[in-house]
């Protein structure tokens, strides 16, 4: 199993905000300075759903003016 | 096959997937030990991220299919995706929750079988007796409505013992069901991976529950049906869903309100039919064949004015207390003084409780003697006719027999005679009915396994 540092947890959830964001979003976030720290994008959705477990995200359906339904992070 | 949420991933605005996704989303789908809900989830929260990646991609210049395969190659292995994701929703936090919430509707699942259980066994005890109170009788006696038939149906403790454990049998089902599939939800494991718990931990409770723990009035048929309960337990948590059955649903409704409107009325105003009376009246013969019978207790004392000194005054049985009432014999009055100087003559009287079987004095003809295989009383205790309770005329015993197998009994009372021999002073004639003392044995499983007979 792939261990996801604890500052890159909390640059994922710094990356949020006070958004609601998609995976996809919070990739783009992330590659973006002064974000950026070491989180491949395949530990991305596993960390995501990590940290919803843990209680430090919650997550929700959402369907956008273009009728994309994507998953939204966003923080408790 | 991972398939994605419909709800959620069929947006007519959405393009269709490429051919090399759909393989990776199965791929990802068949590595997810998860949940069916959740693995739905992850198809529709991945085919949105394709799709993002996919159009983000295309806008550097790749074409639709090359941007397809770079955006795989960069999300990884499906299978390595499909293990992190799985380790990812499978936490201690959730697998306790898991459990605490299986738990908690399991038991509201297990209150709400043991009504419907209760309701169904009642029902079908009304039906029963329907038929035997009205097919089985003449019709004339439907003009003297006594007792309600359900009597007949609930005789003897140990039977209503029983029935409540048909009604834990359809509670356990429903507990089983409900726990599982609960506790899979909220624990995000499979149903097939917490089945076992379920049914292993359900098993070993309720078993412990049924044979250790819970006293209750028992026989053979009780016993059998309590220990029932885990194995339908086990067996509701190891089987998949239950296969639905497509009724007419308000017309079984009204057809089940109907009946038991009929039903309850009938069994509240149908007196019971519980065979053909046992014929106990004495003939010289078979009466002769019994006394013979109660002189392996002691020898019969000469008789005063015909009749046996004592005589039963009546008798009492509930679930595992028999009393015996002893009435010095009054039915001369002049007799009594030659009675006291008959019973004056003995020491040591005694009451003496000993089990009873069936004896077929002739094929019409049942009455209850001391069982052969037992050459000496379950219980005794002293029987004071001098202090007191003989100007009274009467003598009263009460025995404990509820943790003995045996349920029919008969109280004897002797006493040593003169002669230093002792005697039967009494001619048990089984008050209350025609029979003997019954009583049942209460108590656990274990403790009915492990009884004296």
């Amino acid at each position: 199993m792939a261990t996801v540092s604890a500052s890159s947890l909390a640059a994922v959830i710094a990356a949020i905000g006070n958004d609601r964001l998609s995976g996809y979003e919070v990739l783009v976030r992330l590659a973006k300075p002064p974000a950026a720290p070491e989180l491949p994008e395949p530990a991305l959705y596993p960390t995501l759903h990590r940290l919803e477990a843990a209680g430090r995200l919650r997550a929700g359906w959402s369907t956008d003016r273009f009728g994309r339904t994507r998953r939204l992070y966003r923080k408790p | 096959m991972l398939e994605p949420d419909t709800n959620r991933s069929s947006s007519p605005d959405e393009t269709p997937l490429p051919a090399e996704i759909d393989e990776y989303l199965s791929r990802l789908g068949a590595g997810l030990d998860l949940p069916a809900h959740v693995r739905a989830e992850i198809a529709s929260e991945m085919a949105g991220h394709f799709r993002d990646s996919i159009a983000a991609i295309e806008s550097e210049g790749l074409d639709p299919e090359r941007a397809a395969r770079e955006a795989i190659a960069r999300l990884g292995s499906p299978t390595e995706l499909a293990a992190e994701l799985t380790s990812a929703h499978r936490t201690t936090r959730r697998l306790l929750s898991g459990a605490a919430g299986g738990v908690f509707q399991a038991t509201l699942g297990a209150a709400g079988g043991m009504l419907l259980g209760i309701a169904i066994v009642a029902a079908t005890l009304c039906e029963f007796a329907v038929v035997t109170g009205t097919l089985l009788k003449p019709p004339t006696e439907f003009l003297f409505a006594g007792l309600p038939a359900l009597r007949a149906a609930m005789a003897g403790l140990p039977m209503a013992t029983a029935l409540l454990a048909w009604a834990s049998c359809l509670a356990a089902f429903v507990a089983a069901r409900r726990g599982v599939a609960v506790s899979s939800r909220i624990s995000r494991r499979t149903p097939a991976a917490v089945r076992r718990v379920w049914a292993v931990a359900g098993f070993a409770t309720l078993f412990v529950a049924a044979v250790f723990l819970v006293p209750a009035p028992q026989n053979l048929v009780s016993v059998l049906s309590l220990v029932a309960v885990p194995f339908v337990f086990a067996a509701a948590a190891l089987t998949d869903s239950t296969p639905r059955v497509s009724l007419p649903r308000r017309k079984v409704i009204a057809a089940i309100g109907v009946l038991a409107i009929l039903s309850t009325s009938f069994a509240r105003n149908v007196p019971a039919w519980n065979g053909p009376l046992p014929d106990v009246a004495n003939t010289p013969q078979a009466h002769a064949a019994q006394l013979r019978e109660f002189d392996r207790v002691a020898p019969a004392w000469t008789y005063v004015g015909g009749h046996p000194v004592l005589a039963e005054g009546g008798g009492l049985w509930g679930s595992g207390v028999i009393t015996q009432t002893i009435n010095v014999w009054t039915f001369d009055p002049s007799t009594v003084d030659a009675t006291a100087q008959e019973l004056s003559q003995f020491k040591d009287i005694r009451f003496e409780a000993w089990r009873a079987v069936r004896f077929d004095a002739s094929p019409a003809i049942a009455e209850w003697i001391p069982d052969p295989a037992y050459s000496a009383p379950y219980a005794t205790a002293p029987a004071d006719f001098h202090a007191g309770q003989l100007d009274a005329g009467q003598g009263q015993v009460e025995f404990d027999v509820s943790h003995v197998r045996t349920t029919e009994w008969i109280v004897f009372v002797t006493g040593t005679g003169p002669d230093g021999r002792r005697y039967r002073l009494n001619e048990p004639e089984f008050n209350m009915g025609g029979g003997p003392l019954v009583s049942s044995f209460t108590g656990t499983i274990w403790q009915w396994l492990t009884a004296s007979t």
